[in-house]
């Protein structure tokens, strides 16, 4: 199952503090089942992040580990990728 | 990672010298990246889209992201074997099981260990529990595995390899 995340991050706006968040294997691969597959910051300094796993409750731990006020997270049904269509669920 | 010059200068281990419980050095390698990844496809065309495609990998396989090749593991292994025998000896058999994905960012450790020490026709055998173990302690590939070292003043191993008929089944 993938589930996105919206939310903010605080200083996660600064690339090098993205980037020490979020380089290392042991920053996104949660454990061998639970990816934190992509994260966006975008220019309003919400965040949006994808992950993958067996239930949602490893992510939400992520999140909270992380530091993340969170607005939503929601299951994914389908994703365009540069033209390719992918139904999810 | 060995380098080739320290394969070529390397001194062999004789089998007097391992004891059962010994753990021989660890193979490191990693952090993989899809570069490695792909010239596996690459050189062996394998042209499966999990190993090179993420978004394929991703969202039509479910996968966490694309995935390192069985086939690469199981060159892994025979070559860890390889490595601890030369320059003499010789790695028999080896047999494992494909567990833990491995994926682009994990670094793999390559081990093996020492569970039984036995000698026949005069060739030293060592049985040893062999594996790849990812870097959050998930083992990917557990098995087993034999090989045949020189004992010192002993004969050489013979080349091709033949085993001893008693083991040979």
């Amino acid at each position: 199952m993938r589930w996105i995340a919206i939310g903010k991050a605080s200083g996660w706006d600064d690339l090098a503090k993205f980037t020490q968040e979020m380089k290392g294997t042991a920053e996104w691969r949660i454990d061998p089942k639970c990816t934190v597959t992509g994260v966006y910051a975008m220019d309003d300094g919400r965040m949006i992040a994808e992950y993958h796993g067996p239930t949602v409750a490893e992510f939400e731990a992520w999140l909270k580990k992380k530091g993340w006020s969170v607005e939503s997270i929601t299951p994914l049904r389908h994703v365009a990728k540069a033209g390719d269509i992918w139904k999810v669920t | 990672m060995t380098t080739a010059q320290e394969l070529r200068e390397k001194k062999q281990t004789y089998w007097d010298d391992v004891s059962v419980g010994h753990q021989f050095a660890p193979l490191i390698i990693g952090p993989m990246t899809p570069t490695h990844l792909f010239r596996w496809s690459a050189a062996i065309e394998n042209w499966h889209r999990i190993h090179y495609d993420q978004s394929f990998a991703i969202y039509h396989e479910g996968l966490p992201n694309i995935l390192g090749q069985g086939s690469w593991k199981q060159s892994i292994l025979p070559r860890y074997l390889k490595d601890l025998c030369l320059p003499d000896g010789w790695p028999w058999k080896v047999s494992f099981q494909h567990r833990a994905m491995i994926v682009p960012g994990d670094t793999i450790t390559v081990w093996g260990a020492v569970t039984k020490k036995y000698e026949e026709e005069g060739l030293g055998f060592l049985d040893l529990d062999v594996g790849m173990r990812l870097q959050y302690d998930a083992e990917s590939c557990p098995g087993r595995a034999t090989i045949v070292l020189p004992i010192r003043g002993g004969k050489p191993i013979p080349y091709p390899f033949v085993p001893p008929k008693k083991l040979a089944n």
